[in-house]
């Protein structure tokens, strides 16, 4: 089956969208980097804050690895990426479209936007079985925006602080990682 | 790719208490994702190969998050009783 393209030629033009890209990477270095609660939290927690981004990397990683052996169509190497979206999908969906294909860049769009939706939803459940820390885990990147309040409505507002260094860390650490998986 | 992260990260924490700098680089970062997801919503509509398999595509992605979200919430569990729990009171 082929598709009649409606659209002038430009929006099919992969290299303009590999040049956004770079402007889009800078952009979310200059965020993280202006972003003065890092060093803040950092300096009243110790170092030891640090840590609460493992389990959610570990976590991931492993359980994606898991789920190579049963999903053979897919990739080691890219399910690993898709995972490392850690529910930022609109970064990771637009990275891997330039690094990787236009199928695995929509699973990727797709799972990590599940991956938001279903930590929404299950953020009570989450804390309830695997402890205060789950949700926060669950959430990946978006422990700082959009999961934060039920996060912070769950676990308690002594919560939030560590949940917001959390998804800053994992929003810095998703870029970085795909990038270097395809390096 | 990554050097324009690191230099973006730098520029950023030199440039923080520019409070206007901050907020612009914040919308152009949100209109130049609007950009790309637009590019990537055309090229995902036009590939014949997603658009056939979108069942088993949207299969497979619940999968993926599913086993992303549990691994990570097992490792939570066994962090938050190994190293965080003693500290609450």
């Amino acid at each position: 089956m082929s598709y009649k393209s409606i659209l002038p030629k430009f929006f099919y033009n992969s290299n303009i969208s590999t040049y956004i890209l770079y402007i889009l990477l800078f952009l979310v270095g200059i965020i993280t980097g202006a972003n003065e609660n890092i060093l803040k939290i950092v300096k009243k927690m110790k170092l030891k804050i640090l840590l609460v981004v493992l389990p959610t990397i570990v976590g991931t990683t492993l359980g994606t690895y898991i789920l190579s052996f049963f999903i053979k169509d897919i990739s080691l190497k890219d399910l690993t990426a898709i995972g490392w979206g850690f529910g930022y999908y609109s970064l990771s969906s637009v990275l891997l479209k330039t690094l990787s294909n236009d199928t695995v860049s929509f699973l990727a769009l797709l799972s990590n936007i599940f991956r938001e939706i279903i930590t929404l939803v299950a953020a009570p459940l989450l804390a309830k079985f695997f402890g205060k820390l789950a949700p926060i885990s669950s959430g990946g990147a978006t422990s700082m925006d959009t999961t934060l309040p039920i996060i912070t409505k769950t676990l308690g507002a002594e919560y939030t602080v560590i949940s917001i260094f959390h998804g800053i860390i994992i929003t810095l650490l998703v870029p970085t990682l795909i990038i270097l998986l395809y390096k | 790719m990554l050097l324009a992260i690191l230099i973006g990260s730098v520029l950023g924490f030199l440039l923080r208490n520019r409070e206007k700098i901050v907020k612009f680089s914040n919308k152009l970062l949100i209109f130049t994702l609007y950009i790309l997801l637009l590019f990537l919503g055309i090229s995902i509509g036009k590939n014949s190969k997603i658009m056939e398999n979108l069942p088993l595509l949207g299969f497979d992605s619940l999968l993926i998050s599913l086993s992303g979200i549990l691994g990570s919430s097992i490792l939570a569990y066994l962090f938050y009783t190994i190293f965080m729990k003693k500290n609450e009171k």
